[in-house]
């Protein structure tokens, strides 16, 4: 299912995260009903223009003016996807890219927000672009957003100095996603994680890598070349693997304890266990932090 | 272990190659893109030799790989017969107490050899077994060479007598030392003959044999000579043809060790069941003989009269011509009636004994012969699949090892 032909159109990714989430949720309580206005806040008087399904008739009745009546919508969080799109998830195993897994991750999280009457925004960054979908409850925000995802490309670096500001806009409650993984210079991406970090607000950090990445389980001497700066490095695998996969978990830990630290949620995905595994995982630390 | 065309071995210096690729080889690999380099180690500067140790190993493959290939190439084989340390001294009967040999003989005994007859089953001279009957050098060769003896020495006589059937080449672990033979003189037959002693000897060396005959008057031992009943048959038109073949009769009795008894008798006074050794029937009659040995006239057909004499049955010999001076000296009369009449082998038995000659020592062994081509064929034959086997599995090694290395 995961194919790039699939993966890089709106529809298929829609789909696939339609497939992801059913297939998890099926079972499970159904989210509380969407509906605007059950929890009653105040009048206020009709303006031309306003909807005309919420003019309050029997208000009307009663008074003979003509009152729009107000809710407080009915929003839990506001959640913001944030993903680096920089050149390093362009790392692919099994014909799938970071990125690609990335979006599929997003689009199905996404569509489980939309599902819980979440409002939900998408940042996208790297050296060249930073695209913003403004978090919003809309019907049309769930294809605004998709349409945004399947737009995004790996290219250069994370974002170097400033033009971030606006991803650190925080209102309100909200929870913030972050899809990296976690390749940097000079400690951008902790300084720009710490930076997103409120009181008030839940980040959680997605940190994702390949398998063969992690066990460095290539047989023989290759030469390795990094997707950002193109440098390459020969080196006999079979040799370093021990080596390796001690720096990799010693690096791992380091972050996962550094996050800890800052009350930053850290997820440690590795790109070959299946996706609604992950989410599922995911979901059910939530739960138990949450409570 | 030897080489069927070692002229292959110099395709070893295309070992060269595969350490040459290997030493100035800076490829790559294959390039692996990772997202970040940060925990991979450089080994180029820092464990390069640890990286060229490793390579040895395909390195190793690769000559290996080579190397039986050019093995195989150049015929490599090995001769797995459990040969172990046994060597035989084998010599013909009566040669272990030749003098010329004595000194050759108890130095190899020294030498761990064991003494043997040349002999069918090759019996050890101690246990002074019977050998009887003949030999035949070219069997017992290669019997030698399948008998498991890392190293025989053949001492023989070479005579020619016993060289017979397919000529063989000389085995590998086989040295045939041939003795020159002395001049024998011996003594076939001394013949009583009354009045005379008829004395026969024959002399015979490497290259010939020849025999003389003497008669001499002094009183040595002899036999009595054996007699020859004749009965001669004829009839008048045949008047001729008797003297003739008188004549040839008294030829052969003068020369040969038989007392001849000839009765003259004419066709109608013979008797059949007179006691005869030969009958010679000279008449247009049909012989009335037929259970003794008989030479007669052929009066009924004329089937080849170029040859005189011929022999119809066992012991019936027909007569072709009239006989006349000229026919007489054209067709041998006397030699040709003397091989019918004479028994034949009386002496040969001792000639066959005392025969000398010998097969030259060149003319004895085959070069190129059958054994030494079913050597060439055949043992390295089997081998080649071997060597097949081993090339094939190693390719098949080095690819997974190349494969697993990515060189």
């Amino acid at each position: 299912m995961l194919k790039p032909e699939i993966l890089n159109t709106v529809n298929g990714l829609e789909l696939i995260a339609r497939i992801i989430v059913e297939g998890f949720m099926s079972g499970s309580n159904k989210s509380q009903s969407v509906g605007a206005g059950q929890e009653f806040s105040q009048y206020r008087n009709y303006e031309p223009g306003d909807d005309l399904r919420q003019l309050d008739w029997k208000m009307y009745a009663r008074s003979g003016r003509y009152f729009i009546k107000q809710a407080d919508i009915e929003t839990n969080i506001t959640v913001k996807f944030m993903l680096d799109a920089s050149h390093s998830m362009a790392y692919m195993e099994d014909g799938v890219t970071k990125l690609q897994f990335a979006k599929v991750m997003i689009a199905a999280l996404a569509y489980l927000a939309r599902k819980q009457s979440d409002t939900f925004g998408l940042y996208t960054v790297n050296e060249r672009n930073i695209s913003v979908v403004q978090p919003r409850f809309e019907q049309q925000q769930f294809m605004r957003f998709l349409n945004e995802l399947v737009k995004v490309k790996s290219e250069g670096t994370w974002k170097k100095g400033n033009g971030l500001e606006l991803l650190y806009d925080h209102h309100g409650k909200e929870m913030i996603l972050f899809f990296t993984d976690l390749y940097d210079e000079q400690e951008d991406l902790f300084r720009f994680i710490s930076r997103l970090k409120t009181p008030r607000n839940e980040v959680i950090v997605f940190h994702i890598l390949g398998k063969h990445e992690r066990d460095f389980d290539f047989e023989g001497s290759f030469t390795f070349e990094d997707l950002e700066s193109n440098v390459r490095v020969k080196a006999d695998a079979t040799i370093q693997q021990k080596e390796y996969k001690e720096r990799v978990a010693g690096w791992v830990k380091q972050s996962r304890a550094w996050m800890l630290e800052k009350h930053i949620n850290y997820q440690l995905v590795v790109m070959n266990d299946p996706i609604e595994q992950t989410l599922r995982d995911f979901l059910k630390i939530r739960k138990i932090i949450n409570r | 272990m030897s080489f069927l065309n070692p002229i292959w071995l110099w395709g070893l210096t295309g070992l060269l190659l595969p350490v040459a690729i290997h030493l100035l080889s800076r490829k790559e690999g294959n390039v692996i893109r990772l997202g970040s380099v940060r925990h991979v180690v450089d080994s180029t500067s820092a464990s390069f030799s640890s990286i060229r140790l490793n390579e040895i190993w395909l390195l190793l493959v690769r000559c290996l790989l080579l190397l039986f290939i050019i093995f195989f190439l150049s015929g490599l084989y090995f001769s797995f017969e459990s040969r172990d340390d046994k060597k035989w001294l084998v010599v013909e009967k009566g040669l272990e107490r030749d003098n010329d040999f004595m000194p050759l003989i108890d130095s190899l005994r020294d030498q761990g050899y064991e003494l043997r007859h040349l002999y069918a089953g090759f019996p050890l001279v101690d246990d002074g077994s019977e050998l009887n009957g003949s030999i035949n050098y070219w069997l017992l060769a290669q019997t030698l060479q399948a008998e498991a003896v890392a190293q025989a020495v053949v001492l023989s006589n070479n005579y020619l007598r016993n060289f017979s059937g397919q000529r063989v080449s000389l085995p590998d672990n086989v040295q045939w030392i041939a003795k020159n033979p002395t001049q024998q003189e011996f003594a076939m037959a001394a013949i009583d003959m009354g009045n005379v002693i008829w004395k026969r000897t024959g002399s015979s060396n490497a290259l010939k044999t020849h025999f003389s005959t003497k008669v001499s008057d002094n009183g040595q031992t002899a036999v009595p000579a054996d007699t020859l009943l004749i009965t001669l048959v004829s009839d008048n038109e045949y008047e001729y043809d008797k003297e003739i073949m008188l004549a040839a009769l008294q030829v052969i009795q003068q020369n040969a060790p038989f007392i001849f008894v000839i009765s003259d008798v004419s066709v109608s006074d013979y008797n059949p069941v007179r006691k005869a050794d030969w009958v010679i029937w000279l008449s247009d009659r049909k012989p009335e003989v037929r259970d003794l040995p008989i030479i007669a006239y052929n009066n009924t057909e004329i089937t080849n009269d170029r040859i005189v004499f011929e022999q119809v049955m066992p012991t019936y010999w027909r007569l072709n011509a009239r006989l006349n001076e000229g026919i007489a000296l054209n067709s041998h009369l006397v030699i040709r009636l003397s091989e019918i009449l004479l028994p034949v082998g009386k002496f040969s038995e001792s000639v066959e004994v005392n025969d000398r000659r010998v097969l030259p020592e060149q003319a004895a062994w085959s070069v190129t012969g059958q054994v030494s081509e079913r050597k060439a064929t055949s043992i390295p034959g089997n081998q080649n699949v071997y060597w097949m086997v081993l090339i094939f599995f190693t390719l098949i090694v080095e690819r997974l090892l190349a494969l697993k290395r990515n060189q």
